[in-house]
């Protein structure tokens, strides 16, 4: 498997036709249907949906944690068959290893790809800083605030120096100032390493403020309902949130989400 | 706790003195700590409770590690969990007391019967525990690990055991109470020593005194045995971790 360097681009996803049901009980739920959409190389795209529409659904389907009941995903040319460290994935919360220190799990990508000692630590160390939780690498994730959790599942996830970076709603548990101030840090870092990123959100300030391009997803089973091109400038600060672009973005994002939310009440009224 | 004592053995003493009761079955504390006294001098008493550790100790080593190590499997290979899983859930609800009468018949007097028992006892609280911590894992950790590269073997020693150990030690927990349980009853069926046998032998001759001496040896093992683990349990670094999924017990 090709590591890319920090400076290569990443590789693309595409998806074509992907539907994925699950069993809830006795019914079967269709949390995604007939999905398409692809991401170009180096591309930072935001799934932007209401709540249960199926958007974790769809990463994990990219991570390769659940099998498409039809359809394919592809990561560059090769079908997706399941995990792979080559698509680094941040979840939501609470998904560090709590057994771990910061650096054990920092490590612990780099370990399992056979590393020696010093070369784990090196990379972890680098990483730890580059999140900045220099002077934390002893504490166990318990020990941290949510966004500080947040911090290390990003270096972790950086550390197998994978193509693709999968993020899943990972500041949604925040409260708004380090929910803003985690977005500066990964529009920071991403902007100098080129990977291929799909992110999940459905806050539409987020999803503006990070991404090159949103689709903008339908209420539940998941379809691309509109795609919004973001053309702000890079390397962008919270600043850009007042300019007229942003507001004129905004405005054409919540018109969409409005649209889905209501149909999705007058379906739930029925 | 230990006041609550004091004052227990404090009334129990007083109400002696006084009269209150047939003194012969019931000796106070000061005839029992004479008691133990006198089987300290003889070394009857070191002896006894040394032969009783190594029997629970070796059956509770053998029995912890077994109940681990078929509880992983249960808990993750669906086939053996239907087969060999569902066949412990038979034997497990034999209580283990029964047992003693025939393990003494197939293993003898000696040490080979204790060590048994007190395995056949220790391992199913540890077995059901490990299974049941190792099957509610949080997938979300699974899914972190294999996003990062972690495949099979790796897999459960670095995610599915640690996630279960604070499921283990508290099965081990519970087993230490089961293995003085087992233990006593089988050294009391027959043994040459320890403090089960002790206790039975005082019996044959009504030394009362002796009896009382040696139930509370028991209790004060049984006691520091579980302090142990009520200590080892509140070290883990993760075992309070993300309340209501499960990683309690």
């Amino acid at each position: 498997m090709a590591h890319n360097t920090e400076t290569g681009a990443g590789q693309g996803i595409r998806c074509r036709e992907l539907t994925v049901e699950y069993r809830s009980g006795k019914k079967t739920v269709v949390a995604v249907q007939g999905l398409n959409f692809d991401v170009q190389p180096g591309e930072f795209v935001c799934f932007l949906g209401t709540s249960g529409c199926g958007k974790s659904t769809i990463l994990n389907a990219i991570a390769g944690f659940v099998r498409p009941s039809a359809g394919e995903v592809y990561c560059g040319s090769d079908p997706i068959t399941g995990p792979s460290p080559n698509r680094g994935i941040v979840f939501q919360q609470h998904s560090l290893f709590p057994w771990k220190t910061v650096m054990g799990n920092v490590e612990f990508g780099p370990k399992m790809k056979g590393l020696g000692k010093a070369a784990r630590r090196s990379i972890a160390e680098r990483l730890v800083k580059l999140v900045g939780l220099s002077g934390f690498e002893t504490l166990f994730p318990r020990e941290l605030s949510g966004g500080m959790q947040q911090r290390v599942g990003l270096a972790r996830a950086l550390a197998n120096e994978p193509s693709v970076i999968l993020m899943d709603e990972p500041f949604g548990s925040l409260d708004a100032q380090t929910r803003t101030l985690m977005q500066e840090l990964l529009v920071g870092i991403l902007e100098k390493t080129k990977k291929t990123v799909v992110f999940v959100t459905h806050d539409v300030d987020e999803a503006i403020f990070l991404a090159d391009r949103i689709l903008v997803l339908t209420a539940r089973p998941a379809r691309v309902k509109e795609e919004v091109i973001v053309r702000l400038a890079r390397p962008r600060s919270y600043d850009i949130v007042t300019t007229d672009d942003y507001v004129k973005t905004k405005r054409t994002v919540l018109r969409l989400i409005r649209e889905e939310t209501s149909r999705e009440m007058a379906g739930a009224r029925q | 706790m230990l006041l609550a004592l004091f004052v227990f053995l404090l009334v129990w003493q007083v109400a002696y003195a006084a009269g209150l009761y047939q003194t012969v079955i019931v000796p106070p504390p000061t005839a029992i700590l004479a008691a133990v006294g006198e089987m300290y001098a003889s070394g009857e008493l070191v002896r006894d409770i040394l032969a009783s550790l190594q029997r629970a100790a070796v059956g509770f080593l053998t029995g912890s590690c077994a109940g681990v190590l078929i509880g992983v499997f249960t808990g993750r290979v669906r086939l053996i969990d239907a087969t060999l899983g569902q066949l412990i859930r038979l034997f497990r609800s034999i209580p283990s007391i029964a047992l003693v009468p025939v393990a003494i018949v197939w293993f003898g007097l000696g040490e080979t019967s204790k060590y048994v028992l007190v395995f056949w006892g220790v391992f199913f609280p540890v077995w059901i525990n490990t299974h049941l911590g190792i099957t509610q894992v949080d997938r979300t950790y699974i899914w972190a690990a294999q996003s990062l590269g972690a495949r099979r073997a790796a897999l459960i020693w670095e995610v599915v055991l640690p996630c279960a150990v604070p499921f283990i030690v508290a099965g081990m927990r519970t087993a230490t109470a089961i293995a003085f349980v087992v233990l006593v009853a089988a050294e009391m069926a027959g043994a040459f020593g320890g403090v089960g046998y002790r206790i039975y032998a005082s019996h044959l001759v009504f030394r009362v005194d002796k009896m009382m001496a040696d139930i509370f040896v028991l209790g004060l093992l049984g006691g520091m045995a579980d302090l142990l683990f009520a200590a080892v349990i509140s070290a883990i670094p993760w075992h309070q971790e993300r309340g209501g999924n499960g990683s309690q017990y």
